[in-house]
């Protein structure tokens, strides 16, 4: 479980998270839900300690990031939370000097010491799932926007995420794409995997999300189900 | 940088693709042209100028006089590359570690790396060349003499060092933040972070300038000859002073460097094109 209790994050005086508590079970997809500044972002990059918290506490499987930690434990036990979270970029952030193979197998190897071998043939597998096969030897750069993330995807899922975080994830498509990938998500909830979706694309809440929570000013403003995001989403 | 070359870049400065290859071909036959001429001219200099010495008076043909140092020559072309290439081997390894604890490094390391390059970038090279040639085994308690061609290339490669860590700098500046944190978020330490995701990215941006400053350290290497080792400039002063034949030698002398030196700019435009297709950035000079 996924637990950001009470968390504030500020960049010099602009407060950008005041307050925010938030939960994800095991297998539960969440849907963040919130125009641009509203502290979206920084909420997913503190849960992965690209950012560190002010004041408040996350909690991941039993991880706990709290501000009053050193600068060395805190980056240890956000490494920790790495190897549970993948977090997927609005850009992707592709490796360019690597294959799309070798994006998905760098972290299995280095990371979690698998062999070339047997990396190789699991990142294959996930290729096929995702239809990117045929992209295996090229580099990300010859690749449309669409199936570079749907490669990020991959790379992300090599890892065996128990949670995966997208940060606007199809904000940088164009509608078709982006359904693409909003099919694609919505496939992996349903395969179970724990999903934290923050978006300012209610569409995209009304297709994949099983809960919608709404993030305004750095506040959680509302925690709903989906059927009540539809008609809100649309006076939004 | 000689004249020939800089306009051999002249020529294709700024140009687009398609104008540019029948220009640089132009250029380059140009050159070649240039470089018969100076050397049949060697060849066939008159023996008209005034009798100093006992060869010139003895009226040897340039060709024969030439002929005669060759092997000097050969011996003071091949000392250069050594010191050449191993004074740029410590300067591009150097040059890397400066560079990856300027921009990764504890903050008063990165400050003293500044200091380091600053330095070395703002004395001269004959400068730092004296003080580890002749200052170095004044030094109390840590004087240490160093043979002339160790001291020529420790000071060589200490030099270059400096402006190769700016050049590394500017290749992991190049690397958006984000490779780091995509590679972070993978569960990457920073340390594999930046040695499998910036590193090469960066090196990639670098090759080309680094193979630029390969060319400009070769050209200075010319002045090492201030330690009285018997390199190609070294080896011309000798030759020249002992027979007074200061133009054959001195275009013997600047053709041997031109030619070891053209390919390899050349080698750095082709590696730049690679990289950067749509540029023409030219040569960095110091």
């Amino acid at each position: 479980m996924i637990s950001v209790r009470n968390i504030t994050k500020a960049f010099g005086s602009s407060r950008v998270l005041d307050g925010v508590s938030l939960e994800v079970a095991r297998g539960e997809t969440v849907v963040l839900l919130g125009p641009s500044g509203s502290g979206k972002s920084t909420l997913l990059r503190c849960i992965v300690g690209l950012e560190k918290i002010n004041s408040g506490e996350i909690e991941v499987d039993g991880v706990v990031l709290s501000p009053d930690l050193t600068a060395k434990e805190y980056e240890r036990r956000s490494h920790e939370i790495r190897l549970r979270c993948g977090l997927l970029f609005q850009q992707f952030h592709l490796f360019p000097h690597l294959t799309v193979l070798q994006n998905l197998t760098l972290a299995p190897i280095r990371v979690r010491g698998a062999s070339r071998e047997e990396a190789e043939q699991k990142a294959m597998a996930l290729l096929h799932k995702l239809g990117l096969a045929d992209k295996a030897r090229m580099r990300p750069g010859k690749l449309s926007g669409g199936e570079q993330q749907r490669v990020a995807i991959a790379r992300a899922l090599a890892m065996r995420p128990d949670y995966l975080l997208y940060d606007e994830p199809t904000s940088s498509l164009d509608l078709d794409r982006a359904r693409e990938i909003w099919r694609l998500m919505g496939d992996l909830a349903r395969q179970g995997q724990a999903q934290l979706v923050v978006t300012h694309q209610y569409e995209l809440a009304n297709a994949v999300a099983c809960r919608v929570v709404k993030i305004s000013g750095g506040r959680i403003v509302a925690n709903n189900s989906v059927s009540s995001l539809v008609e809100t989403a649309q006076v939004h | 940088m000689g004249a020939l070359e800089r306009g051999a870049k002249e020529a294709s400065c700024g140009v687009a693709e398609e104008v540019k290859a029948p220009r640089e071909k132009l250029a380059q036959k140009f050159l070649v042209l240039a470089v018969c001429g100076l050397a049949g001219y060697a060849a066939f200099y008159p023996l008209t100028a005034r009798a100093v010495t006992p060869a010139q008076a003895q009226g040897i043909p340039a060709g024969e006089l030439i002929a005669k140092f060759l092997p000097l020559f050969a011996k003071g072309t091949w000392l250069t590359i050594e010191i050449s290439v191993l004074s740029m081997l410590l300067a591009s390894l150097l040059g890397l570690i400066l560079a990856l604890l300027r921009v990764y490094g504890p903050r008063w390391i990165a400050a003293l790396v500044v200091v380091y390059v600053e330095f070395m970038r703002g004395t001269p090279l004959l400068i730092q060349l004296f003080f580890i040639y002749y200052g170095l085994p004044q030094l109390p308690y840590v004087g240490i003499e160093l043979p002339s061609i160790t001291a020529a290339i420790l000071g060589v490669g200490l030099n270059y060092a400096a402006y190769e860590a700016e050049i590394y700098r500017s290749g992991f500046m190049a690397v958006p933040r984000q490779q780091i944190e995509a590679a972070l978020v993978l569960g990457l330490s920073r340390r594999q972070a930046i040695r499998y995701v910036v590193l090469p990215q960066a090196l990639r941006l670098v090759i080309p300038p680094i193979t630029n400053d390969f060319v400009a350290l070769f050209k200075d290497t010319s002045i090492v000859s201030i330690l009285a080792i018997s390199e190609l400039t070294m080896t011309f002063r000798a030759a020249s002073q002992a027979t007074g034949r200061y133009v054959e030698f001195a275009v013997v002398t600047a053709l041997i460097y031109f030619l070891l030196a053209y390919p390899l700019s050349r080698l750095a435009r082709r590696l730049e094109k690679r990289v950067h297709p749509h540029h023409d950035f030219g040569a960095q000079h110091h």
